[in-house]
């Protein structure tokens, strides 16, 4: 420091070697609670509190929610074409397993859709949690440098978000079925498959299963 | 022999001599002092400062440990669960509710208005048919209440998670300012330089001496010439 005596004065040297030392020990510790701290939060946000236990309750609670509006929409769905098949009398028809095949086919679509969906809004509660554990860092960081928390005052703190499944009704998952309907009226798309699976199977050559796209 | 003048002026330069190596000496001894005092002030500023800056870390770390306190797996699980069952309160409607349980008046009011002269058989599977379509309703409102409080609701887990850091944040960036602050004035109290002694007249004194010898000098060189 300017203006100090020279080298000669032994208790300014001193002083400062005792600054020097001190502002080590100090350092040592900060690091040493960076370390602990950083370990808390590693262990805090870890698979062990948060694991897939805790992301499995939130996909499952999703799936209780969709699951059955798609198990009745399929049932209202196989209701219909079981009646409209039984009006038409192709019941027990070759006809009637292809309905059944295209429902079936339909269910297993959308029920995969349904929980693609439940393990992408997981995906996201797991980006919350992350995003939480991201700020304990940050306030770690902060708390041990105050340098850094006047830096990022400045900034506001991006907080976790969490993008929730659509809650609402879902859509008409299954395409409506016509069974018995004139093919003039009939969609032109799978208007060929089903009267040649109908023709063929019914053996009687009459009547029409149609399906519109 | 020496001449008068020639002793005086020894004498004298001498004299002053001592005189310049007392107050040298003596202005060390206030330098040395002042040296002190600015050890003792730069000690005392230091060790007050490191107590500050130390509690008000503490206070930022109170916060930060008090956030992680209330993150804890078990405490977010039991919040999302309280805020599950307070939303499945809420989101139930009350006539659903009282279907589900079974209350007859509630059934009843559900039946079309011809089933009400029905038979006791059919009013009866009518209303079974109500009650279980109401408890599978509320299973799934219950399932709803579920994912809702992992997020979006007014007490869910994202929300209270990040009210509890911005809370902390707060602590922790006020500590920060407060320190910030402390430092620097720690940082003026460091720049503070120890006294700087002068030895006024000193020179002079010097200078006296100097002349002193020679006139001293002078003398005896005189002298000497003389009983050459």
């Amino acid at each position: 420091m300017g203006g100090k005596s020279g080298p000669s004065n032994n208790q300014m040297v001193q002083f400062e070697m005792q600054q020097a030392q001190e502002a080590k020990d100090k350092e040592n510790k900060r690091q040493a609670r960076l370390d602990q701290g950083k370990g808390v939060i590693d262990d805090l946000f870890g698979n062990r509190n948060f694991g897939d236990d805790f992301y499995d309750k939130y996909r499952n609670a999703e799936l209780d929610y969709t699951m059955p509006q798609l198990t009745e929409q399929f049932t209202e769905a196989k209701r219909g074409a079981e009646n409209d098949l039984a009006r038409a009398g192709l019941l027990r028809s070759g006809a009637a397993g292809w309905v059944q095949g295209k429902l079936t086919n339909q269910m297993g679509v959308n029920e995969a859709g349904i929980r693609a969906k439940a393990d992408t809004d997981t995906s996201e509660l797991r980006k919350s949690i992350a995003a939480q554990q991201q700020q304990a860092y940050n306030q770690l960081y902060q708390t041990e440098d105050p340098t850094v928390a006047a830096n990022t005052a400045s900034s506001s703190v991006a907080n976790a978000q969490l993008t929730q499944p659509n809650v609402g009704a879902l859509d008409a998952m299954f395409k409506p079925i016509a069974i018995g309907l004139g093919s003039a009226i009939a969609p032109v798309v799978g208007q060929y498959e089903t009267n040649r699976a109908l023709n063929s199977s019914s053996g009687r050559g009459q009547g029409s299963l149609t399906t519109s796209s | 022999m020496c001449d008068p003048i020639s002793m005086i002026g020894l004498a004298f330069s001498i004299g002053m001599s001592v005189y310049n190596m007392q107050q040298q000496q003596e202005m060390a001894n206030q330098q040395e002092s002042a040296n002190a005092q600015w050890v003792a002030y730069q000690r005392r500023q230091s060790q007050e400062f490191q107590a500050r800056d130390e509690a008000l870390r503490k206070n930022a770390e109170a916060g930060r440990t008090g956030a992680l306190d209330e993150l804890t797996a078990k405490k977010q699980q039991e919040a999302q669960e309280n805020e599950a069952a307070r939303l499945k309160a809420s989101l139930t409607p009350e006539q659903l509710a009282n279907q589900a349980e079974g209350d007859p008046n509630a059934l009843a009011s559900a039946m079309f208005s011809g089933q009400q002269n029905g038979s006791k058989e059919m009013q009866s599977a009518v209303q079974g048919h109500i009650q279980q379509a109401a408890i599978d309703a509320r299973k799934r409102i219950a399932a709803l209440a579920e994912v809702q409080s992992y997020g979006g609701s007014q007490y869910g887990l994202t929300n209270r998670a990040n009210t509890i850091l911005n809370a902390a944040g707060q602590d922790i960036r006020m500590a920060g300012n407060q320190r910030g602050g402390q430092l620097a004035a720690y940082n003026v109290a460091k720049a503070v330089e120890p006294i700087k002694i002068t030895q006024y007249g000193g020179s002079a004194a010097g200078g006296l001496a100097g002349a002193g010898a020679q006139i001293a000098g002078g003398g005896l060189g005189n002298a000497m010439a003389g009983s050459m």
